[in-house]
């Protein structure tokens, strides 16, 4: 399974490392002092960006792997199904958890306010965990209809993704008078922990379902 | 015989074509042909026994192991060609040797070179750049640097040329010389399978229509040409595409040692002649016949 996960993980290595080496200077940490608009705007922006690179990283993954006939290959050779679903499932976990885990030590190291900082993790611990469920759920979709049939839909959703915050803000703000204050507050009132377990439950599931998902695919020639 | 492949009753339906409760068995040690015109389910076949796609009834064994349950063991001992070769497209031969290396148990990497240079591939082209010969050429190469027990191939020597096909069918023939090892083949080029096979198995309509050693197929599947005149009824009643000419006749017997007494006078007068008959013709006949 090493070496799957050695030929899965380029994608997201990339995706990884801009997200995180673009992050930093383009955020501006040091406007982390404290619950301001700039501030808040920030985190509220996390989210987004980080299913944005995760989802990101699993659509060029499969483009690659639909090109190349990468299924159809690793179906010749004696490696198990469930391999396959698991390194694709463990890179989705590893590349999130760098994600959430690099931005969770920045706001600690750099905010000076731990009421802050602390609703700011949280967020982004639940934000990570919607992201795998999300993704769980995307690679569902490829390996029970295809890649060719899901992979225009993804297209669409990581476009909304990435401009979400825009409409989001203008819809919430303006229309329902919600701030992202209040959404931020809405969320972090959720137990992170009790939210992780639910959700890492709920991803080990789906990774079971996956596999199943794509022995029978596999065998039924797709 | 100890057999290193056991199918039975095997069934596979697609909406315009059947595979009819195939039964068949194939003997450690030998090369076994596999002929059969497009759409017989050759390639259905293979793809079934390698547990490429699903069966809807029946058993196959490959070294006494359920292919279903074992897949991994049985896909570790066997080198396969399939019709069509995938690979990683953007990725070179080397690389691709070193990634498959650590699937196969008794992958040998250095026979993996030579076969390589042995095939003139070039080793650091990607393999999107690669022609048809050449990616048949890189499944052959895997297919045989893992050691493996069974060499299943499917029409591997299709877009090969001559001097290739003929290195590949010698290697596979040197490689049973030992009788460790067992090749199946299935080709539409008969002469390779009449080259290399010792055993014959023609497929038509997803039926096995005829198994026989090659040599016994060959000795008995005759054709008898007759000049105009009375003939005797058991040599016509053994004799099938007849066909009337200006001069006489001719047809083809399945089983010569039947008629060959009948045969002997009409061969002493010159009024018959005997003429072997390639694989081709008898799958032409088996087809005709059915």
């Amino acid at each position: 399974m090493l070496q799957l996960l050695k030929k899965f993980s380029l994608p997201f290595l990339v995706y990884i490392l801009l997200a995180v080496g673009l992050v930093f200077p383009l955020f501006n940490y040091d406007r982390l002092t404290g619950p301001d608009p700039l501030t808040l705007n920030f985190v509220f922006t996390l989210a987004p960006y980080l299913f944005f690179v995760v989802l990101g990283a699993v659509y060029i993954h499969e483009q690659l792997e639909q090109k190349s006939n990468g299924y159809a290959f690793l179906r010749t050779l004696p490696v198990k199904a469930s391999d396959i679903v698991v390194s694709k499932f463990l890179l989705v976990f590893l590349s999130s958890l760098v994600y959430v885990g690099f931005h969770c030590v920045a706001f600690a190291k750099i905010s000076t306010d731990p009421s802050y900082w602390k609703p700011s993790c949280s967020f982004l611990i639940i934000s990570g965990n919607i992201c795998l469920v999300l993704t769980a759920l995307l690679y569902m979709g490829i390996f029970r209809y295809g890649y060719n049939k899901v992979g225009k839909y993804v297209i669409f959703l990581w476009l909304f993704i990435v401009l979400s915050p825009i409409p989001i803000n203008i819809f919430l703000l303006r229309r329902l008078g919600i701030s992202r204050q209040e959404i931020i507050e809405r969320v972090i009132s959720l137990n992170w922990v009790i939210v992780t377990l639910v959700c890492l439950a709920l991803y080990y599931f789906l990774m079971r379902v996956a596999i199943k998902t794509l022995e029978k695919q596999t065998l039924n020639g797709a | 015989m100890n057999n290193i492949l056991k199918i039975r009753n095997l069934r596979k339906e697609y909406e315009e074509f059947v595979l009819d409760n195939i039964s068949w068995d194939i003997s450690k040690g030998y090369i076994t042909g596999l002929i059969g015109p497009n759409g017989a389910g050759k390639t259905t076949t293979i793809k079934l026994i390698m547990n490429l796609i699903k069966s809807d009834g029946g058993e196959v064994e490959v070294f006494g192991l359920d292919h279903k349950a074992n897949d991994i063991e049985i896909k570790n001992r066997v080198g396969y060609v399939g019709e069509e070769q995938f690979f990683y497209e953007h990725r070179s031969p080397n690389w691709t040797g070193k990634f498959v290396s650590h699937f196969f148990s008794n992958w040998d990497m250095e026979h993996y070179q030579k076969l390589l240079e042995k095939f003139e591939l070039p080793k650091k082209k990607m393999i999107r750049k690669f022609s048809k010969g050449m990616r048949v050429k890189l499944s052959l190469a895997i297919a045989l640097s893992h050691n493996p027990e069974l060499i299943i191939l499917d029409e591997p020597t299709a877009g090969l040329d001559p001097i290739i096909r003929r290195d590949v069918l010698d290697f596979l023939q040197n490689i049973t010389q030992n009788g460790d090892k067992s090749v199946l083949i299935s080709s539409h080029i008969t002469d390779d399978i009449a080259r290399i096979a010792d055993t014959i198995t023609y497929m038509i309509n997803g039926r096995i229509a005829l198994t026989s050693a090659k040599d016994d197929l060959l000795a008995n599947w005759k054709r008898i040409h007759y000049s105009k005149g009375p003939i005797d009824q058991n040599i016509l009643k053994n004799l099938e595409q007849v066909e009337d000419h200006a001069f006489g006749g001719s047809g083809i017997t399945r089983d010569y040692f039947q008629i060959k007494d009948s045969l002997s006078q009409g061969l002493a007068t010159g009024d018959i002649k005997v003429e072997n008959v390639g694989l081709d013709d008898i799958l032409i006949s088996l087809v005709k016949g059915l």
